[in-house]
């Protein structure tokens, strides 16, 4: 395949955000820009087809998750490459039952959680979180607050949750998909520890080529395209990173 | 020729004889490594120090040997001329090696080596020109004052290693005699305005590719890809501005 067909390759990024003026917002600088408007416009220029985020202020402030929920889900019918991640903070009980309302839905597709910037931790909360998303069979994003192999027992226990143990960046991310039972973990390379020279590759050689998911995180989303396009793995696994992989996992993405 | 046909030239890397490096499976800067990848990633050339020469204490004269043998192995591997003011005898060394057909330049590491810049600013830039020839550094921290050591040597062309988010532009604005250039080697070339507000400032003649050996070149070469430039500052970027600036060791590698 020629550099050239791999960047015709429609991308699907499965881990962004956005700010759009809640007091809790990130902050955007000279250097940084994270507004959806500059979104969808890089999103344009790097061939990225669709996006599945949560706004900034859902994960940044517990106290904004219910009604940025709500946000989110009337946007996503105006936005029409945007999905959704439903954030739950298990101390919110109407986050659960927004959830529940909005999986399911057509641009709603998994569950987001944010522990570290939450202020929980997933020790005390991960059997209700991740019972929650079994019994629904459901896809939670999760922003680890340990090494991935923390969330192994919970992924082994739980086989009916994929588990996408967020922002690849080493051996910690690569043990738990290789190791999980059922199969049922992923990861994504958004965020900045996927700039090293070897860690896609790493994770790529393990087998994991089928787990692993383009993601931004509202850093530069071309540098992040650009890293998967010019690694040195194959061109089989440069097409499921950048797109088939969030086909197969969503396939509601197709529709 | 496209953008992404373009033989990129890395001005900013390194690699070790003595294993992958402690971080792999993130980070691997064993020289097959570092070749491979570069090659993966469509880059041509690879101007090189030792990762020890700044990080395990290697001297400035074994540094070099090390470097410039290799560099007598591969053709793709350039090599910078390691100066340390610590060590005795490093100008006299170093006017050695730059005789070497594929030295590109003077490397100065104030930071592994552990002096302060600003203390041995006359004897390291006044050698550089004295000798004629450019000078990479790379700093800790706020850049902003290496803008004053430029003009304060007009005639010394500088080029500051790893663009950092800290100071760069300031250092940028302050070097009026133009004889001040970044390279992108750096893992702030995530966010998603850097090398635009760059090229929108002071144009694209003064940056160059880097990767620091560390960080993946798909990374950065993604990341001036889909910059929101033009294709022709894209293509000085990635390779003529090197072309240019080293033109001489260029050509005497071609013969």
């Amino acid at each position: 395949m020629s550099i050239e067909t791999v960047k015709a390759i429609r991308a699907i990024d499965f881990h962004s955000h956005f700010v759009h003026g809640h007091p809790s917002d990130s902050k955007e600088t000279r250097e940084y820009k994270c507004n959806l408007p500059f979104i969808l416009m890089m999103n344009e220029v790097c061939n990225v087809e669709k996006t599945i985020c949560s706004t900034f202020a859902s994960v940044l402030d517990p106290k904004a998750v219910c009604a940025e929920n709500e946000y989110m889900y009337s946007l996503c019918d105006m936005v029409p490459s945007l999905y959704q991640w439903v954030v739950i903070d298990p101390r919110i009980e109407k986050s659960f039952e927004q959830a529940e309302e909005m999986l399911g839905t057509r641009k709603c597709l998994g569950i987001k959680l944010h522990p570290p910037l939450h202020g929980y931790s997933t020790r005390e909360y991960g059997d209700r979180l991740f019972g929650f998303a079994d019994e629904r069979h459901a896809v939670v994003q999760i922003h680890p607050e340990e090494e991935g192999d923390y969330y192994l027992p919970w992924a082994d226990k739980y086989r009916h949750m994929t588990l996408d143990i967020a922002h690849l960046g080493g051996a910690g991310h690569i043990r738990p998909i290789v190791e999980a039972k059922y199969h049922n973990v992923i990861t994504d390379t958004s965020g900045s520890a996927s700039i090293f020279n070897e860690i896609v590759e790493a994770a790529c050689k393990a087998g994991c080529a089928d787990r692993i998911l383009y993601g931004s995180d509202t850093y530069d989303v071309g540098f992040q395209r650009g890293r998967i396009e010019y690694a040195a793995i194959s061109d089989r696994e440069k097409e499921m990173i950048l797109r088939e992989n969030a086909l197969r996992i969503f396939p509601k993405l197709a529709e | 020729m496209k953008v992404e046909e373009l033989s990129a030239i890395d001005v900013h890397s390194h690699f070790s004889l003595h294993g992958a490096g402690s971080d792999s499976p993130s980070r691997n800067v064993s020289l097959d490594w570092v070749r491979e990848i570069a090659r993966a990633a469509g880059v041509g050339a690879s101007f090189c120090t030792t990762i020890e020469a700044g990080t395990q204490g290697q001297g400035a004269e074994e540094a070099n040997r090390e470097t410039f043998e290799t560099a007598d192995r591969f053709a793709d591997i350039f090599g910078w001329v390691v100066v340390n003011p610590l060590e005795q005898k490093t100008y006299e060394n170093a006017g050695t090696w730059l005789a070497h057909p594929k030295a590109v330049g003077l490397k100065a590491m104030p930071l592994g080596h552990g002096y302060d810049l600003k203390e041995y600013e006359g004897e390291l830039f006044g050698f550089a020109g004295e000798v004629g020839r450019i000078i990479q550094i790379q700093v800790e921290g706020d850049a902003s004052f290496v803008g004053d050591i430029a003009r304060r040597h007009p005639h010394t062309k500088i080029l500051l290693g790893a663009n950092n988010l800290r100071g760069y532009y300031e250092a940028m604005e302050q070097a009026t005699d133009e004889n001040l250039y970044l390279d992108l080697g750096s893992g702030a070339q995530d966010m998603d305005m850097i090398v635009e507000n760059l090229v929108n400032r002071f144009g694209a003649d003064r940056i160059l590719f880097g990767t620091d050996g560390l960080l993946s070149p798909g990374f950065i070469r993604g990341r001036v890809e889909y910059a929101r430039i033009g294709e022709e500052d894209k293509a000085k970027i990635l390779r003529y501005n090197a072309l240019s600036l080293f033109e001489n060791v260029m050509k005497e590698a071609r013969k």
